[in-house]
């Protein structure tokens, strides 16, 4: 059993024991069971699933960073929604808020194209998601 | 008779004056759940980042990172933080008096809510930005101030950014507290059972040092602007409730003072017919 903790600026979203769990990562989707190496990456938007009991769970994740160590997890991202916090209607909106700023990206500073940029990213992983379940 | 009618005049207005100040206690003391409950939420995450920090530090080649090391600039940023409003004791004040014990030669200053802004610019210092504290969502106002700040940084603008806030101790005690921004002050190291060595960093232990010390400064902010919003509303509540009482021990006093003079005034009118009466016998 690994222990996994995810946890945002705002609260632990997440701590119980799972059997895995795979993050994504800036090197790719990586899934970790008991055992695993000691490790620390950075996290980037996408889709974090934990198993437990075979039990598949979804999570919307932002940018963050993860530490592996004996046994737990601990993710720290901006970003953790559940399946069902997500709501589609809003998501689109902020991929259209994100996807009008960039488009007007010779009008914006770098950071915030940064920021609409990294914004867009999290709507995306969110979508990404919802449409997932659908499908199943 | 006139005075009379003053003293209850008097009694009706700070029992007005009352009600005002207790209906404030009442919003300050629901805002100040909501805020301390989020300043206790916040704390896992910046516990569980300093951890990493500890480990991906000692593990990282680069002893010089740009937000690490110190430079010669004669210039130094303080940031301010307070609130937007007053009545609350002296939350903002205690803040303030540091300011002036410190050394504020070659100083510029980024202030965070309207008192600190108004007390800078009265004080004749040196201003070089100011937000509002409830104009832009906390986690927008963090970003937007980590990278003002360490771009004036690494461009070698000032030698030293330092942040001053009132701490949230406990909802009767606000202490003004300095920490340092940049350079990152040494980050203490978290003991562990696995030595950091035995770690594995991906993609590398200097890119990820990197982002997160950044990051680091982020939550730092993040942190000190939810807590200052805790110790806003608990000072306003208690500020509010001394104003409640003390409201209420005016009219205790009032009333003792109404009930005499009406007392002398009952007396002298009964003087006045009995004396009349032995007049006519």
């Amino acid at each position: 059993m690994l222990h996994l903790q995810i946890i945002t600026p705002e609260k632990i979203v997440f701590d119980d024991e799972v059997d895995q769990v795979s993050l994504p990562t800036a090197t790719g989707q990586i899934t970790i069971l008991p055992h695993h190496v000691a490790l620390v990456t950075s996290v980037k938007p996408g889709e974090l699933i934990f198993k437990k009991h075979s039990k598949e769970e979804l999570l919307a994740a932002g940018f963050g960073f993860a530490q592996v160590a004996a046994d737990n997890v601990k993710v720290l991202v901006d970003l953790a929604a559940p399946e069902e916090e997500l709501e589609e209607r809003k998501i689109e909106e902020a991929k259209k808020a994100a996807e009008q700023a960039l488009a007007q990206k010779h009008l914006l500073s770098e950071e915030e194209f940064a920021t609409a940029s990294a914004n867009l990213q999290k709507a995306l992983a969110q979508l990404k998601i919802k449409h997932r379940r659908r499908r199943i | 008779m006139a005075q009379i009618r003053e003293i209850k005049k008097r009694i009706k207005s700070i029992q007005n004056t009352q009600k005002v100040t207790h209906a404030m206690e009442l919003v300050a003391a629901t805002k100040m759940r909501r805020s301390q409950e989020a300043a206790v939420a916040g704390r896992p995450y910046s516990h569980t980042l300093h951890e990493i920090l500890s480990k991906v530090q000692s593990a990282s080649h680069e002893k010089r990172h740009r937000l690490l090391k110190t430079n010669s600039s004669p210039n130094q940023l303080i940031i301010v933080v307070s609130s937007d409003r007053g009545l609350a004791g002296g939350l903002n004040l205690n803040v303030f008096r540091e300011i002036l014990k410190a050394e504020t030669r070659n100083t510029s200053f980024i202030t965070i809510g309207k008192k600190a802004t108004q007390f800078v610019a009265k004080s004749g210092l040196n201003l070089t930005a100011s937000y509002g504290s409830e104009e832009i969502p906390f986690l927008q106002l963090a970003r937007l101030l980590t990278k003002m700040v360490s771009d004036d940084f690494v461009a070698q603008k000032y030698s030293k950014v330092s942040l001053i806030y009132p701490h949230f101790q406990s909802v009767v005690l606000q202490v003004p507290t300095w920490i340092q921004l940049l350079p990152i002050p040494p980050i203490s190291q978290i003991e562990e059972e696995i030595p950091s060595g035995d770690f594995l960093f991906e993609p590398s232990a200097d890119l990820i040092l990197d982002s997160i010390l950044k990051h680091h400064v982020l939550t730092q902010i993040y942190q000190v602007l939810v807590e200052t919003k805790a110790s806003e509303h608990s000072a306003r509540m208690v500020a509010m409730k001394n104003a409640t009482e003390a409201a209420g021990d005016l009219v205790d006093d009032l009333t003792l003072t109404y009930n005499q003079a009406r007392q002398e005034a009952i007396t002298k009118e009964l003087l006045d017919i009995i004396t009349a009466q032995h007049a006519f016998e």
